[in-house]
């Protein structure tokens, strides 16, 4: 699971109309809000992690200036497949390595 | 995960978020951002990716990487980070990590069909050494090379530098950078005569216009791209954005105007600014006459092929190349390429022969040749050049002009980076604050290692090169080498060393931080060379590479937050950092790899006499009578020599208080504290020079400096009077870079005797400084590329970056959330050229060039938005090899690969 700290930029006039979308999107927090048009913002990635995606979608809501990530946690490892690099390189097909075809498998 | 944990998390990960920006957020929510790191040690860093140089703080527990917020006191990014910049956390721990030494093996033998099996780091040098000294005995110094990287840490690379250039005495030490950084810099020394942007980023927050040449910032520089959006949103209407390029693509969502181009015509465009600027009498004359020269060189020069190819012998000219170089366009120009050894010479004109050579670069002319989307109007297209040239010829607002790779990988990729300069130079928006042309770079230390060490085949450090004897007497006075040690015969530049892998003439290749047999042009000559040549590859990584899979032995390396280093930036800031946590199972850092292979030579071994070809005499000088008036022994090996003897004046100690209780595993290993030697001992060879730089321990209180730093100041703007020390009172201006500062003189033809040279400065001052020094405005003509769409190849091919990936992926493609999101590498096609070729978007297809196919899946609404007639695949993917296609073409001056631009076709599979 990953959650980003993100800046939300927008103008002061905009900034409480920005936060009320941004808080109906079930993967996001609004955490604060200042007077110069600034909301902290929280984006949760769920297993699949798909931060970009959701980051560009906050960055396009009408009235957004900028969103960018300020601050990230990442709690889990990048999962292990059990392949050694050794393995890796011995294996004569080079077809990449068994955790890119382990990751493709669970994407399909 | 719980309830209660997330929104834990959550409630810390923002105020996190808040104190970085410095946003108040209710004091119960900054309790819990202190738990949710406690125990962690916060420290700063600098980001692994690109050019930048982000500053950023790091959470270590329990020896582990945990989290990663954007430094709100580096002025880079100011607490911003991007997408990749988060995963520097993510990056050292994929799960197919290399822990130990690799050997292809059978029986227990070193055999190079054998597969890979583990060894100790003992058995791997003695490897290395056994191939390495088998190569120098057959070859000499010419049959050894290392392509190093802009990757390298600073002292990573000096030290490769020193190993190969002051002990083995071979010049082969060529970087990655080559192929990123390489057109930028024969820019920067032909005009300026010192390296490196006279700008910084503080250009941004002052400019009117910007203007992109060949570089998708929204992508590959998204933080410095994110203060040009500021700056957008705080100048309000008056900030124009201007974005040049081959295909659409994100960073045209916040321009005024898309200029879509043909490949190469680039130079065309460039070439009627100047002319717009010359017609309009929009020159600035008081700057121009006080401070610059016109200068032009030969343009039969090739296009860095191999020798054989019959393009480097004869080109005929297109009808638009006959125009643009100002002859009949009716008769047939077959061009003999005479100056493929010396393209580089250049000689001073006259104000007239320069308008003259302006004179074709009309609008009809450039628009006609230049216009890239078929579907666009001619008309709406000329009105984009003219709206740009105004930009550049309106005394009233400053034009900050940008440029990666489009600029930098291009046959004519130096003059690409001329011509930028010459445009500046006639309106006097040079140097400037908010004005000037800015070449942004690639690599998080291109610009701190490769060149400012001097990690090419050419150069020593601060700038200095092998050819010059005087350059070499200083190194060698600094390095405490015997005279004549340096080898004063150009090295293997990173093209030819894989055309010297193939002839077999160089027979020990080592590679670092890079991944050569993937990121080079028409890799698939390469990888059958390194496979079945009489040669021993040897491949540091992090990760098994393609690289790696090529190579005889693989060595374990430690990643940047596992060692000490320093990179540095594209506005010359010098950024260091101290080891975080320890490298996994048996990796070990390359400098401590560097210096361990030292061990293996004795100065008897290197420091006799050995044949080199083009050295007088065919060979190098026995140095060995001298070493006695250094204190050396016969027996003493480069180690002792090169790193021990600056070494032990550094004792090591984690009380230190730079060191403030952090590891560092080579000091440990070798009881000195070898960084901070280095350091100090390479500072020595810029300091007066201009390329000043600061003590050791003060780059670790402050978040980088840009050099250079005189006095503990640092420089903004280089050149200019009150900001650059080394300008004098009252002169406005000084460029006082010291190359190539006494030139011929003669026509656009070429020099002529008659006119004799001329200086470019008045005179030095008591430190050797040049005053009064002038830069040069060159005039080139416009060129095509060696390889264009043809019936049997219809297509254009340009390959590149994505946001979410580096380089070749060695490091985001192990990042779960980055591989997901952009997995595989895609065919951007236009839905016509898709529909015409029978295929829609996420079909397979076969792409071919001359060299080699691919098959990949097409994208035709993707975020590049592809003109008809051109496709775009990028190179990060190691499914798809694009480099299989790409031709092996080079700008001839700075020998950096043009992988923008070849001839492909596309089937459905």
């Amino acid at each position: 699971m990953n959650i980003a700290g993100v800046v939300v930029c927008t103008a002061p006039e905009n900034s409480e109309r920005v936060a009320a979308k941004i808080a109906e999107l079930p993967w996001a927090d609004v955490h604060a809000r200042d007077e110069s048009g600034r909301l902290i913002v929280t984006i949760e990635g769920e297993h699949t992690g798909q931060d970009i995606e959701r980051l560009s979608i906050v960055s396009e809501i009408e009235g957004v200036s900028s969103a960018n990530m300020v601050h990230y946690y990442c709690e889990d490892q990048t999962p292990g497949t059990g392949e050694s690099a050794q393995e890796a390189l011995n294996r004569s097909s080079a077809e990449g390595t068994a955790k890119q075809r382990i990751d493709l498998a669970r994407e399909r | 995960m719980e309830l209660g944990r997330r929104e834990f998390l959550k409630a810390s990960v923002a105020a996190s978020a808040a104190a970085t920006v410095g946003m108040s957020i209710d004091a119960s929510a900054t309790t819990t951002a202190e738990d949710a790191f406690k125990g962690c040690r916060w420290d700063k860093a600098v980001c692994r990716f690109c050019g930048t140089g982000c500053g950023i703080q790091i959470a270590t527990k329990d020896d582990r990487v945990v989290g990663v917020r954007g430094d709100e006191q580096c002025p880079v990014n100011r607490g911003l980070l991007c997408i990749k910049g988060y995963y520097n956390a993510k990056i050292m721990y994929g799960a197919d990590r290399l822990t130990q030494p690799l050997l292809r093996m059978t029986d227990g033998k070193f055999d190079k069909k054998g597969r890979f099996e583990p060894v100790s780091w003992e058995r791997a040098f003695d490897e290395m050494e056994r191939h390495c000294k088998q190569a120098l005995a057959e070859k000499g110094p010419a049959g050894v090379a290392i392509f190093g990287s802009g990757q390298y840490t600073i002292d990573e690379g000096y030290a490769a530098a020193k190993l190969m250039k002051a002990g083995l005495r071979s010049n082969n030490l060529d970087p990655n950078a080559r192929h990123c950084m390489a057109s930028a810099v024969v820019g920067f020394m032909q005009v300026f005569g010192i390296d490196e942007p006279p700008g910084c980023y503080d250009d941004i927050e002052q400019t009117d216009t910007v203007a992109l040449w060949g570089a998708n910032m929204a992508e590959c520089h998204p933080i410095l791209w994110s203060r040009i959006n500021n700056r957008k949103v705080n100048g309000g209407k008056q900030v124009k954005v201007f974005n040049l390029t081959t295909f659409g693509n994100r960073s045209s969502a916040i321009a005024e105007v898309e200029i879509v181009f043909k490949p190469n015509t680039d130079l065309a465009i460039l070439n009627f600014i100047a002319n717009y600027i010359v017609e309009k009498n929009k020159v600035d004359w008081r700057f121009v006459r006080k401070h610059t020269i016109f200068a032009a060189g030969p343009s039969d020069i090739g296009y860095g092929l191999p020798a054989n190819d019959p393009r480097e012998q004869y080109k005929t000219l297109s009808r638009d190349e006959a125009i643009a170089q100002g002859l009949d366009p009716n008769k047939v120009h077959r061009i003999a390429q005479s100056n493929t050894e010396m393209p580089v010479k250049h000689w001073a004109i006259d104000f007239a022969e320069y308008k003259n050579a302006l004179k074709p670069y009309t609008l009809d002319f450039v628009a006609a040749l230049a216009k890239g989307d078929p579907a666009e109007p001619l008309d709406k297209f000329k009105a984009k050049l003219v709206a740009l040239a105004d930009e550049y010829a309106n005394k009233k607002r400053n034009v900050l002009s940008l440029w990666t790779m489009g600029f930098n990988q291009h046959v004519r990729g130096s003059w690409a980076n001329e011509l930028i300069y010459a445009v500046h130079l006639l309106v006097g928006k040079m140097c400037r604050p908010g004005s000037g042309a800015f070449s942004l770079t690639g690599q998080p230390s291109a610009c701190g290692t490769a060149r400012e060490v001097g990690t090419f085949a050419h150069r020593l450090p601060a700038d200095m090169v092998v050819a010059n004897p005087a350059h070499r007497k200083r190194s060698e006075e600094l390095w405490k080498l015997p005279a004549g040690t340096i080898n004063p015969v150009v090295g293997t530049h990173a093209v030819k060393m894989m055309r010297k892998l193939q002839s077999g003439d160089i027979k020990f290749f080592w590679s670092h931080v890079s991944n050569p047999f993937h990121c080079f042009a028409n890799i698939n000559n390469w990888m059958k060379a390194a496979r079945e040549g009489d040669n021993f590859i040897v491949c540091s990584d992090a990760y098994p590479t393609v690289s790696a899979k090529v190579a005889d032995l693989v060595l374990p390396a430690a990643m940047i937050f596992e060692k000490w280093g320093a990179y540095g930036n594209a506005e010359r800031r010098t950024q260091h950092w101290r080891q975080q946590v320890h490298a996994p199972g048996e990796a070990k850092g390359d400098l401590w790899q560097i210096v361990e292979f030292s061990k293996r030579f004795k100065l008897k071994e290197v420091w006799k006499e050995v044949p080199l070809k083009g050295a007088p005499g065919d060979k190098l000088p026995d140095v060995l009578g001298a070493i006695g008036a250094l204190a050396y022994q016969p027996d003493d090996t480069l180690f002792d020599v090169l790193f021990a003897r600056v070494g032990k004046k550094f004792p090591w100690s984690k009380q230190d208080p730079v060191a403030a209780g952090h590891d560092n595993d080579v000091a440990e290993a070798y009881g000195f504290f070898l960084h901070r030697a280095l350091w100090e001992e390479y500072r020595q060879f810029g300091n007066g020079h201009g390329h000043d730089l600061a003590d050791f321990d003060s780059y670790h209180r402050v978040r980088g400096l840009r050099w250079p730093v005189i006095n503990g100041r640092e420089t903004q703007w280089r050149y200019l009077e009150g900001h650059d020390p080394y300008v004098q009172r009252g002169s406005g201006f000084n460029f006082y870079g010291p190359a190539l500062k006494e030139i011929a003189q003669g026509t656009l033809a070429g020099p002529l005797a008659s006119k004799g040279t001329v200086k470019l400065f008045a005179g030095k001052d008591a430190h050797g400084t040049i005053v009064g020094g002038k830069a040069k405005i060159f005039f080139r003509p416009y060129a095509e590329p060696p390889e264009m769409p043809d019936r049997d190849y219809d297509l254009w091919l340009c390959t590149g970056r994505v946001l979410e990936h580096w380089h070749t992926g060695t490091m985001t493609r192990r990042v779960a959330e980055l591989f997901r999101s952009m997995p595989h590498a895609l065919v951007n096609m236009h839905p016509e050229d898709a529909k015409k070729r029978g295929v829609t978007s996420g079909d397979l297809v076969i792409v071919e060039s001359r060299r080699g196919q691919i098959r990949a899946r097409v994208e035709t609404s993707g975020r590049n938005r592809m003109p008809v007639g051109t496709i775009f695949i990028p190179f990060f993917d190691e499914h798809v090899l694009v480099n299989k296609l790409t031709l092996d073409q080079t700008c001839p001056l700075s020998k950096e690969t043009d992988y923008k631009k070849c001839a492909v076709r596309v089937r459905k599979a």
